[in-house]
């Protein structure tokens, strides 16, 4: 939840103020918009296309091991239809499917 | 990994709204296992858009659970790291998210997204918001990160007063257009912000008006008729006091936990935990509801009274949390026995819960409650004013969209309409 993801800044476009990011392996276009002196190999938290910071290649490492260990850890969406409160199975991801009638 | 953000999907259908979600509302069980001080690192790390909400809770709940107390100097700096966080949140969604989506709604047709464009007025205004905000950041956690277990730093950085005098001074020129101390006096009814809408910002008419800032936002919510869209029953959730915690950490405990985490209730009910929910009772939002229910004005007043009120503190040199009885952010004290802590925190967008099982020095089981759950349950708030949406209405999906946007996901939500 909440989560900002670290990426690698791969190339910078100073006209568009966008760069081309590494984020978990995939080429991403994101806006530099609202941050300040991006270089190439610098880490930034993405959020909904936006660089939002920079961040350490230290704390990027860490953040993305622990995503990473996360990720192993969170099972395939299940596809239960419809629980209500207090009667889904545990899961480690959740999926919600529940109507809500006018 | 990078789905790992998970998605809300809200499919709107005639009568019916269905909302699925793919948050991993369990991924604070990666913390089980390791110490807690890697924990109280790291947490705020994985957990970074809305990181010293998070990192609040968790030092919260840490401590508790080992009988740590951080300072009182401590306390007010993390509370002042909170509301500057809600702050920078807020001005988001008032100089980017909501103008986009209500230009969608009014004008659909026309190109919204140049609102977002790099190097347009709202960016470059939020620029100066994201480094003002981080300037402040930075000055708070000079002496230390006030964030560490028992933290007690000894002094208040000296940078602090200007850095935070220099985001509430944004408030102030990009939304208010006044002291934000002045507009909280002046501003209590619904007469007095449609006063002050009609005299802020520039006249027009559709997506031009946008450009008016905030002020604009309410004369065309208005105009358009739209005050009361997205209105519904969903009662806020009351303050979780001290009385609450018991039971609040009964629900967070064992196999029944990732259900509730996953569609959470209060008294049997969905509940909504959203900047609206705390303001509910200020005088200008308890009057906009009552001439308009829960809907956008309301909804969009909520912000403005929550920034105003933080801009107002950082801007009095003092900053927020200066006595114990000013923390609203923070609950320092849920210690329960046995080495299991509760953390709460007013995050931007709602209600923040964390709950710390420890034995020894490592943690035995981690679990956050977030608002989006809340907000986005399937009778939740968002699906009740959803449904209200006839079948027949033009522009039905960029409606339905700026009400989602006015609740406000943390997350990418994927919006369908038939």
């Amino acid at each position: 939840m909440c989560l900002a993801i670290p990426a690698q800044v791969l190339s910078v476009d100073p006209a568009t103020a966008t760069a081309m990011v590494n984020l978990d392996g995939v080429r991403r276009s994101i806006s530099l918009a609202l941050v300040e002196t991006v270089a190439v190999g610098d880490y930034v938290l993405v959020h909904v296309g936006y660089a939002l910071n920079r961040i350490s290649p230290e704390e990027a490492a860490q953040t993305l091991a622990l995503m990473q260990e996360a990720g192993a850890l969170a099972g395939p969406p299940s596809e239960a239809a419809s629980p209500r409160p207090g009667e889904r199975a545990a899961g480690t991801t959740t999926d919600r499917s529940e109507e809500s009638q006018s | 990994m990078n789905d790992l953000s998970g998605q809300l999907q809200v499919h709107l259908q005639p009568g019916t709204v269905r909302i699925r979600s793919t948050r991993p509302i369990t991924a604070a069980r990666v913390f089980n296992g390791k110490p807690v001080g890697f924990v109280a690192d790291r947490l705020p790390l994985l957990f970074s858009l809305c990181g010293s909400a998070q990192a609040a809770a968790c030092s919260a709940a840490c401590e508790a659970a080992l009988g740590l107390q951080p300072t009182p100097l401590a306390r007010r700096l993390r509370a002042c790291l909170v509301q500057a966080e809600t702050a920078k949140e807020h001005l988001w969604r008032l100089l980017l998210d909501w103008p986009q989506a209500l230009a969608a709604a009014l004008a659909p047709d026309a190109c919204a997204p140049a609102r977002r464009r790099p190097g347009s007025s709202a960016t470059s205004e939020m620029a100066r918001v994201m480094r003002a905000y981080l300037a402040l950041r930075a000055a708070l956690s000079a002496s230390g990160d006030p964030f560490a277990l028992g933290a007690s730093p000894v002094a208040e950085p000296a940078t602090v007063p200007a850095a935070a005098a220099a985001l509430a001074g944004l408030a102030e020129e990009l939304v208010f257009g006044m002291p934000a101390a002045h507009w909280r006096a002046a501003v209590t009814d619904a007469a007095a912000l449609t006063a002050w809408a009609e005299a802020g910002g520039g006249p027009g008419q559709g997506a031009a008006a946008i450009s008016g800032g905030p002020a604009g936002l309410v004369r065309q919510l208005l105009a358009a008729d739209l005050a009361r869209f997205g209105r519904n029953p969903v009662v806020p959730l009351p303050r979780l006091g001290p009385a609450a915690w018991p039971r609040l950490a009964a629900a967070l405990d064992g196999p029944a936990a990732d259900a509730f985490i996953a569609t959470p209730t209060w008294q049997e009910a969905p509940a909504e935990t959203t900047p609206l929910a705390r303001q509910a009772g200020t005088p200008l939002v308890a009057d906009l509801i009552a001439r308009h229910g829960n809907g956008l004005l309301a909804r969009l007043a909520a912000l403005l009274v929550e920034l105003a009120e933080i801009a107002a503190e950082l801007a009095s040199g003092s900053g927020p949390g200066l006595t114990p009885d000013s923390l609203p952010a923070l609950a320092p004290d849920p210690a329960q026995a046995g080495g299991l802590g509760l953390g709460l925190a007013e995050a931007a967008r709602g209600l923040l819960v964390h709950r710390v099982q420890v034995e020894g020095e490592r943690v035995l089981d981690y679990r956050i409650l977030a608002p989006t759950e809340w907000n986005f349950h399937p009778a939740g708030v968002v699906a009740a004013g959803l449904l209200a949406l006839a079948p027949d209405v033009p522009h039905r999906k960029a409606l339905a969209q700026l009400h989602i946007t006015a609740v406000d996901p943390c997350v990418d939500c994927v919006l369908a309409v038939t």
